[in-house]
């Protein structure tokens, strides 16, 4: 057990990152590829003020149509996002971590904001397993990949709780945890997480369209 | 009469014994060291790091290998065979990483865990030394 624990944080956590960093630069290399290919001309449309404009306004809770029309999902969607990176970040062990590895260190949460946040996380995935099961048309549109990806981004939320409750010996649940990190870091480019990778490039896209060319907002 | 000499005696060995077993009783407590809470990481966030010393040293077999944990030097450089047994780490390693020192708790952490990596043996994960159930 010990073995396995030190390769899951050694070799295995080397090894996801670098999956992670080489899968994304692949995937948004080739999604360039493909976009020169077929949308050569709109390429030159391309109007980097205008992108920078729409990513910030969609990145304000209900600062756009969009996310006035749906609050309920729309609160869901931020609060999930704004505590995963804050968790990502600031919680106590994660920096410990850090400065063990590579010593540096910076400020962190405490502790009970840090489970608190967690559970604020795990919340709006059930709220998100919710919907998907219970809207006739968000389930009619539901496949397979999005349960796998909404499972691989909760699990890590319920290991690391459990983790931080030290749940029976504290080794095999911190075990998990880092073992479902991992997994979504090499989830990542390769699932509909992906779209942490695209997001920024669809919004540009939408955004130099009607921006630059219908002269219109698009949100 | 001398029912009452035995009483007496009784009575002050009794006495005695309870200023035997109740004067040295926590310094050999003290003595026996079972976890680690340096005054300059409180107030901490986590329990306190087990390490019985004695215990543990036996167990890892580092009974003549003292100068792995109490090193001694200065200036950001270690001095070969030159021991620092009864120093605390604190009175070297600052908590606020210095140009040249390591900080206080990484130095704990570095020390400790990395061994327990490389021999395979000894905890790694947070809760193997931070146990709650040994507060
Ligand atoms: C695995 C690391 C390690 C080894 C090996 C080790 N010690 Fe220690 N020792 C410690 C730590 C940690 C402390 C507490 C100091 C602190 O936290 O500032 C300590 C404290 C002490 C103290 C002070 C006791 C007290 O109650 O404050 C003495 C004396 C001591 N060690 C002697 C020894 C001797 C002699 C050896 C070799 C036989 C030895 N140590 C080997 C880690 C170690
Ligand atoms: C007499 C001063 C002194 C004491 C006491 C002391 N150290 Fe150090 N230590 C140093 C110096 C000097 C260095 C080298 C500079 C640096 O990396 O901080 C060092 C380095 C280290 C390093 C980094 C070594 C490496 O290989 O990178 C660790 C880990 C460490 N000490 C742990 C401890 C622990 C744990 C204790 C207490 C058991 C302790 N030290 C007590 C002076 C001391
Ligand atoms: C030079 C190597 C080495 C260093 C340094 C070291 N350890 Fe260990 N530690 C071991 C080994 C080996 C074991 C396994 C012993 C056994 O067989 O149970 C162990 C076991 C342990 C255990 C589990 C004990 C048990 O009863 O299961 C704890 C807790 C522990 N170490 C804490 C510490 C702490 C805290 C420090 C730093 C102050 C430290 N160790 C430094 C080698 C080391
Ligand atoms: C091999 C034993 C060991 C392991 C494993 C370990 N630590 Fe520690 N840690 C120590 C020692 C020794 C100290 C200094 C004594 C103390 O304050 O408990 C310490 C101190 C700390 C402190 C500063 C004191 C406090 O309570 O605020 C924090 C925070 C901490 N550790 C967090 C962690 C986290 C998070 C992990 C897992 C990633 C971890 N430690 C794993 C041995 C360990």
């Amino acid at each position: 057990m010990n073995a396995f624990y030190n390769f899951a944080t050694g070799p295995l956590a080397w090894a996801a990152f670098a999956v992670f960093i080489g899968g994304s630069v692949y995937r948004i290399w080739s999604m360039i590829q493909l976009a020169k290919q077929k949308e050569a001309a709109f390429i030159s449309y391309m109007s980097l003020p205008h992108a920078l404009r729409s990513i910030v306004r969609w990145l304000i809770p209900f600062g756009t149509l969009g996310w006035k029309e749906n609050p309920s999902i729309t609160l869901a969607t931020f609060l999930f996002h704004i505590c995963l990176f804050v968790l990502l970040i600031f919680t106590p062990a994660h920096e410990v971590l850090w400065s063990y590895a590579f010593g540096f260190t910076f400020p962190v949460i405490p502790e009970v904001l840090a489970d608190t946040l967690t559970l604020v996380v795990i919340g709006a995935c059930c709220f998100f397993v919710h919907r998907r099961l219970t809207n006739i048309q968000v389930r009619y549109v539901t496949t397979g990949k999005d349960w796998l990806a909404l499972g691989i981004a909760t699990a890590p939320f319920i290991t690391g709780f459990l983790a931080s409750q030290q749940f029976a010996d504290g080794q095999i649940m911190t075990l998990l945890h880092v073992l479902c990190g991992e997994a979504m870091l090499v989830a990542i480019p390769f699932t509909r997480l992906s779209h942490a990778l695209f997001q920024p490039l669809t919004r540009a896209y939408i955004a130099s369209e009607f921006g630059a060319v219908r002269h219109v907002q698009d949100w | 009469m001398k029912l009452r000499v035995h009483g007496l005696l009784a009575l002050s060995g009794l006495l005695l014994l309870a200023v035997f077993w109740l004067g040295p009783a926590p310094v050999s407590a003290q003595e026996d060291m079972v976890q680690l809470r340096p005054e300059a990481l409180q107030p901490a966030t986590r329990p306190a790091a087990l390490f019985k010393h004695d215990e543990h040293n036996e167990k890892a077999h580092l009974e003549d290998q003292c100068i792995v944990c109490h090193h001694s030097g200065a200036d950001g450089v270690l001095v070969a065979d030159e021991t620092s047994e009864g120093t605390p780490c604190a009175d070297c390693h600052t908590v606020e990483k210095g140009k040249k020192q390591t900080a206080l708790r990484q130095a704990y952490h570095r020390r400790c865990m990395n061994c327990h990596k490389a021999k395979g043996r000894g905890p790694t994960h947070c809760s193997g030394c931070h146990d709650k159930r040994h507060p």
